[in-house]
């Protein structure tokens, strides 16, 4: 695969775990465009992630990362997150302008705090057994 | 023939403030500044946050095109990491060949100086915190009054932090608080917690149009930097001083070193960018305003003082959240200022132990927030856009005799800035921690477990002390007489921070520009 085609594949991957949907190609575009500006190299992700990007958060590093590749993801997952929010195809999962009642916001805070309670114990296995070091 | 009678050194708010006092006496002024100006070119989007949702060019603006707003920060405030604010601090480190260790050395080359990008927070000082100082109380106090009346401060003047902050000057009406620092400004005015004032913070911010300034509308944008100049920045005077004909203001003069000639001070200036040629520049007196660590720099050169470090007051700093729970859920703002909401402090009413600002995280990048959030990115993204309602980030500060640091010229030329904290930072700062946490929790405000942090020091930029003015000369080391006249060059002036003996906890550039005001008033009632 071509570096062009790791750094886009490594975009669908992270973007779309934060949109919680495939990510519009601009976004996809501007990460990629992110990435060389930074001179970064595309990270080696594990390939099962494309079939399932939500995954990603099983290997988000918990706490401080430990090890490169931890470092690296940590540094892309916040590139990601700010790609998503300063774009309308992202900024609605951070901001509410009043579209969404309190208590929808409250309910959408609550099941993503009850899905880091089930990912944790997962998150803490790796961060001492990691997947790549 | 001179240049000018008084040459002023520096392009910020302590260099304009020196220079109105000789301009409306009638003296020719002349400012030497390196003064480099913004190269961005992207329009702010229309409101903060509204912009993300609606803009599909906004985050040009939020992260730049290029984006540097992408790059870590690490413990530097979110104001520094914002793209068209990176030309500021550009280069300053090389131009004055700077080596720091343990201390963010931070300074400007920008026509307004560090005021392009600050937080506004002006506060004066108290009496007790200048009791040791060899300035007239009320003399200062009448400076405070004519700077707020020119560059326009708004706060309320009957809150118990009014009552607290000690001299009165022109306010403007405060802006209208976030929802959240209302409730605990409520909350406090109903409990009354001890040892802990709270009240509006007071910034340099019109709520009504001045000078071509327009007033604020909220648009919620102004850590990237206000259209409509409703935020006070040094270089909106450099634009007034140029309409009199006594005033001249010359950029790319980055002044190197500064030296007597034939009863006139010289100062040798040369373009870091380098399109001008090295020039002198001669006048009969010689204000040095580029900052704490500019204007050490010229003295020492000039003096030839080498390897001798000098004090240099730094003010320990840190911040941490807290949480209202009955804000969870809440819509944000659409309108909204950004900067200040509020400000407490701890200690003796007129002499803190320590001083802060509160703000709310809506004008804020979310993601600067919640990358703290012990959470995945993606579930972080939600819990944030209902929490960050409810949470105030609060800064704060310890007086500056808690830092140990030093400047010093080294014999190669270069500038080292040790930064270290007093023996007795540790208790000071344990201490200030549990009262203002305390504070905020009779306020209605859960400090947020894990969110405390403690700032480099210098990381908000507030340094002083190096050449303190004295009643009487020191046998040590250079400062200053109780004009701001460097003793043994007279002449020679310093106005900005280097001339403050020390920093109380407050923000210092309202005192600054204060002292800055009041030197140049002296001078301009004795030049002749």
């Amino acid at each position: 695969m071509t570096q062009r085609r790791r750094i886009l594949s490594e975009a669908r991957i992270l973007m779309s775990f934060i949109l919680r949907r495939s990510a519009p190609p601009h976004l996809l575009r501007r990460y990629a465009r992110a990435l060389e500006a930074g001179r970064r190299s595309p990270l080696d992700l594990p390939r099962w992630l494309a079939a399932a990007p939500a995954l990603v958060g099983l290997i988000e590093p918990f706490g401080k990362p430990r090890g490169d590749f931890a470092a690296q993801l940590t540094d892309r997952l916040g590139m990601a997150l700010l790609l998503c929010e300063t774009d309308p195809a992202g900024a609605a999962l951070f901001v509410n302008d009043g579209r969404l009642s309190r208590l929808a916001a409250c309910r959408s805070a609550l099941s993503g705090l009850i899905a880091e309670s089930a990912m944790l114990p997962v998150r803490l296995v790796l961060k001492y057994i990691p997947i790549r070091s | 023939m001179t240049d000018a009678d008084v040459v002023v050194i520096g392009g910020g708010a302590a260099a304009v403030s020196a220079a109105w006092p000789l301009v409306r006496a009638g003296l020719r002024v002349l400012m030497l500044d390196q003064g480099r100006r913004s190269d961005a070119t992207t329009d702010l989007p229309a409101r903060f946050p509204d912009g993300k949702l609606s803009d599909p060019a906004a985050w040009k603006t939020l992260l730049g095109a290029d984006f540097t707003g992408l790059a870590e920060t690490g413990r530097k405030t979110p104001k520094m990491k914002i793209p068209a604010h990176q030309y500021v601090m550009r280069g300053f480190s090389a131009a004055y060949r700077l080596k720091a260790n343990g201390v963010h050395a931070l300074g400007s080359l920008a026509r307004g100086g560090l005021t392009v990008m600050w937080g506004a927070g002006a506060y004066p000082y108290a009496a007790a915190e200048t009791a040791h100082w060899p300035v007239d109380f009320a003399e200062l106090c009448d400076s405070y009054r004519e700077i707020a009346t020119r560059i326009g401060i708004c706060g309320s003047a009957d809150d118990d932090l009014a009552a607290a902050l000690g001299p009165a000057h022109p306010l403007q009406a405060a802006l209208p608080a976030h929802p959240t620092a209302a409730l605990m400004l409520d909350t406090y005015r109903r409990r009354h917690p001890q040892d802990f004032i709270l009240g509006r913070a007071r910034n340099a911010v019109l709520t009504r149009p001045q000078d071509g300034r327009q007033d604020c509308d909220q648009t919620g944008l102004c850590l990237w930097g206000c259209p409509r100049g409703a935020i006070y920045r040094a270089d909106q005077d450099i634009d007034l001083l140029s309409r009199h004909d006594n005033f001249r203001y010359q950029d790319c003069a980055f002044v190197t070193a500064v030296t007597q000639q034939d009863g006139h001070w010289v100062a040798t200036a040369r373009d870091m960018d380098g399109r001008q040629p090295e020039r002198r520049f001669s006048g009969r007196r010689l204000i040095l305003a580029a900052g704490t660590i500019g204007t050490t720099a010229l003295v020492l050169r000039y003096f030839g003082i080498f390897d001798r470090p000098l004090p240099l007051a730094c003010h320990p700093a840190f911040a941490f959240a807290a949480l209202r729970p009955s804000r969870i859920g809440s819509a944000w703002q659409s309108r909204h200022f950004a900067l200040g909401q509020l400000a407490y402090q701890i200690g003796p009413a007129g002499q803190p132990d320590a001083f802060g600002s509160v703000f709310s995280c809506e004008g804020l990048l979310a993601s600067d927030v919640i990358r703290a959030f012990p959470f995945t990115r993606r579930n972080a993204a939600v819990i944030g856009r209902a929490l960050l309602p409810a949470i105030l980030v609060a800064n704060g500060y310890l007086p500056s005799r808690y830092s140990d640091s030093n400047i010093r010229l080294t014999s190669d030329g270069e500038l080292e800035i040790r930064g270290g904290f007093s023996v007795d930072y540790e208790a000071a700062l344990t201490s200030a921690r549990r009262r203002i946490a305390r504070g905020f929790r009779r306020s209605g405000m859960l400090p947020l477990p894990g969110s405390f942090q403690r700032a480099q020091l210098g990381s908000d930029s507030h340094y002083a002390g190096t050449l303190p003015m004295t009643a009487v000369p020191g046998s040590q080391a250079p400062g200053c007489d109780p004009n701001g006249q460097v003793y043994d060059a007279p002449g020679l002036y310093v106005a900005d921070g280097a001339a403050l003996p020390e920093m109380p906890a407050k923000h210092p550039t309202f005192t600054i520009m204060a002292n800055a005001d009041r030197i140049s008033r002296r001078l301009a009632a004795t030049f002749w």
